[in-house]
């Protein structure tokens, strides 16, 4: 069914790998599908033509983390011309393994990458929420090409698609993996926000919390398993690499 | 003074723009601006477990994260001496030539070949070509499925590990999956045929192709880094020697150059060099388009990776074969994952990434802790070949109109599939 007026879909890249729109255009026949029934505007990996962030966007989806001088005023405008703007993927919603930075001597990992100061922007890495009204997230590194298409889907029969809050054991379960943390390994299952299939544990790689906390998470009985076996030193590092420590911090 | 400028060059991964100046009839400037942010992904890895590094630096990009998280792991393997059995190497080789092939696809017939046609919008493209399109997809489908049966995921794998695999990848999947290989490699022959047909812009301009030389096969995992100048080999360990990063003021992307010149990797370098090696159908295809070897037209870098896309499915089939050879002897699951004990030590491994040589180097203290590490990108080592290429090329097309100039020019930046998440790593 052609509809009159599509739904206007902005896909917006900041500083990042991209790899979140690769998750979605992976999946080749139904992002050409989604081609069909919305416009797309602003894909980068699929047209030339420039639109400048001031047309006017339904949705207007934001991948990256905004680490230049450019990429703070362009989601200021994307926000300004945006009915909706939705976070996707862990670099907007939580600042990505570039976070790690905040962790350490940020003048020493600067020094390490450049040798010298050559004049070049380092600012601190910011999730997307920090500098704009954020309406919705899809989190995780990289995303679920799933979960993108079912919210656009759902915004085309004029619902919002809220997320289910259930932690990536639920969905580790339901699968019947091996449970990692019973077997003595780090996992953040039980306290991050499921939506990903428990796609890491299938291959059994612990979770380490990409997708950021889910709504009512029990961290302190997590922790408190994981001092079983490691010092809070080594359970620090792992709640760094994605940013969850970040959430934890603020709770 | 004439001065073209194209800003935010669309179609390539991250983010670039184009400055360029014709000085006079036959010299110009040319320069490529970078607008990724410092991610400092190198800085970042310092004082983090090892094995957090595949899992960081496969985040580098997400259209090659897979030959990042290997390179990575085989830097690592190498500074704490774990030896990998045949049974890993052999799906490794699998996962990375699968790698090359959606990376190829998605480059050679989507972001470039739609400039040799002339169409800027690919909603367009898919419009006006929709069987070669669906062929395409097609085709890389089959690479996309490959990666995610033996990585765990099409982007960023999780189960390829130091040491191997944490687990067996399915194998009903990949049985499967592989009885679609003879199709999909009759449509990237038809695809190629395709492309053939159409005319590439004439230019040459002689420069020294590197890649990897290995005695038994086309080497894109493992081998000695070959400088086509002075048909020179040197081991990973001593690839810096002669090679240079440079940091140049407010540039985030660094600069390679070997002995103070540019240098050229990729598709074209390594079809270049190791001809011979490719596999017959591989060969045939690239002789239909091009005589003389070595080919020194930077736009045949496209058809290159065509090329190598045949060649890719062949050498999967291969390596499928001996597999399932490999998993029918006993102790085959023991053998998918190589336990070792974590020491101090150094590693360096260079390996091919789609877009060329790809230098990941750590250095590990005794609790496993990272204490140096350097990656080099292809985009960083090509960047000065590419900016040569522009300056040999703005002078030739000078009595084009600019609309003309402008769209050759960013023909020649797309050819060189460059990747500038990679290069602002």
């Amino acid at each position: 069914m052609e509809r009159k007026n599509k739904l206007v879909i902005g896909l917006f890249s900041l500083t990042g790998c991209e790899g979140c729109y690769f998750a979605i255009l992976d999946l080749t026949k139904e992002f050409i599908a989604l081609g069909n029934k919305v416009e797309i505007k602003n894909c980068r990996l699929f047209e030339e033509d420039v639109h400048l962030e001031d047309e006017k966007y339904d949705v207007a989806f934001i991948e990256g983390s905004p680490l230049t001088t450019a990429n703070r005023e362009t989601v200021k405008r994307i926000r300004r011309n945006s009915k909706l703007v939705v976070a996707l993927g862990a670099c907007s919603c939580l600042g990505g393994i570039y976070h790690i930075k905040e962790y350490h001597d940020k003048a020493k990992i600067f020094n390490h990458v450049y040798h010298k100061d050559v004049g070049i922007e380092n600012f601190d890495v910011q999730t997307l929420e920090q500098l704009i009204k954020v309406d919705h997230k899809i989190p995780g590194c990289p995303v679920n090409g799933r979960e993108f298409m079912r919210f656009v889907y759902g915004l085309l029969v004029g619902k919002k698609i809220k997320s289910v809050q259930n932690p990536v054991c639920y969905e580790c379960q339901m699968r019947g993996y091996e449970c990692l943390l019973q077997k003595g390994q780090v996992c953040l299952g039980p306290i991050t926000f499921g939506g990903c299939e428990a796609i890491c544990l299938k291959s059994k790689q612990g979770c380490w919390g990409c997708r950021g906390l889910v709504k009512d998470a029990e961290v302190s009985n997590l922790i408190k398993k994981l001092r079983e076996k490691y010092s809070d030193k080594e359970i620090t590092k792992y709640l760094e690499v994605f940013g969850i420590k970040e959430q934890i911090n603020n709770l | 003074m004439k001065t073209i400028q194209i800003n935010h060059l669309g179609k390539t991964e991250g983010h670039m723009s184009f400055v360029g100046a014709l000085v006079n009839n036959d010299f110009a400037e040319a320069r490529i601006e970078t607008e990724e942010g410092a991610r400092l992904i190198e800085g970042i890895l310092l004082n983090r477990k090892f094995y957090e590094a595949p899992i960081i630096t496969a985040r580098i990009c997400g259209i090659c994260p897979i030959v990042h998280n290997l390179t990575c792991i085989k830097a690592l393997e190498k500074a704490e001496n774990v030896q990998v059995t045949e049974e890993i190497v052999v799906l490794r080789k699998m996962l990375i030539n699968a790698q090359f092939i959606h990376s190829h696809a998605l480059h050679a017939f989507f972001l470039a070949f739609p400039d040799i046609v002339g169409i800027s919008n690919n909603f367009d493209f898919v419009k006006k070509y929709p069987k070669e399109c669906n062929l395409a997809l097609e085709m890389r489908d089959f690479a996309v499925e490959l990666s995610r049966i033996i990585g765990g995921r099409t982007v960023h794998p999780i189960n390829s590990v130091i040491g191997g695999f944490n687990v067996e990848p399915e194998f009903s999947e990949l049985e499967k999956l592989m009885l679609q290989l003879p199709e999909a490699l009759k449509k990237a022959q038809i695809l190629f045929n395709f492309a053939a047909k159409q005319k590439l812009p004439e230019f040459v301009r002689p420069t020294n192709y590197v890649c990897l030389k290995d005695k038994k096969e086309y080497a894109i995992y493992d081998g000695e880094v070959l400088f086509d100048d002075n048909n020179k080999l040197i081991t990973p360990e001593k690839f810096l020697l002669d090679v240079k990063e440079l940091v140049r003021p407010y540039e985030k992307v660094k600069r390679v150059q070997h002995l103070d010149r540019s240098i050229m990797v990729g598709a074209l370098a390594r079809v270049n060099n190791n001809f011979k090696q490719l596999h017959k159908v591989a060969q045939e295809s690239w002789l239909k388009t091009q005589k003389e070897r070595p080919c020194y037209n930077s736009f045949f870098n496209t058809y290159a990776q065509i090329v190598e896309i045949l060649h890719c499915f062949k050498e999967i089939e291969k390596y499928f074969i001996q597999y399932k050879k490999l998993r029918t002897k006993p102790g085959f699951f023991g053998r998918l994952k190589v336990e070792f004990k974590v020491r101090a030590g150094r590693g360096c491994a260079v390996m091919e990434a789609p877009r060329g040589l790809l230098y990941h180097e750590y250095e590990l203290d005794n609790e496993g802790k990272i204490v140096y590490s350097n990656i080099i990108s292809p985009t960083t080592i090509f960047l000065n070949n590419l900016e040569d290429d522009l300056k040999s090329y703005l002078p030739q097309i000078q009595k084009l109109t600019d609309k003309k100039q402008v769209q050759l020019i960013k023909t020649l930046i797309r050819a060189y599939d460059p990747c500038i998440s990679c290069a602002t790593h």
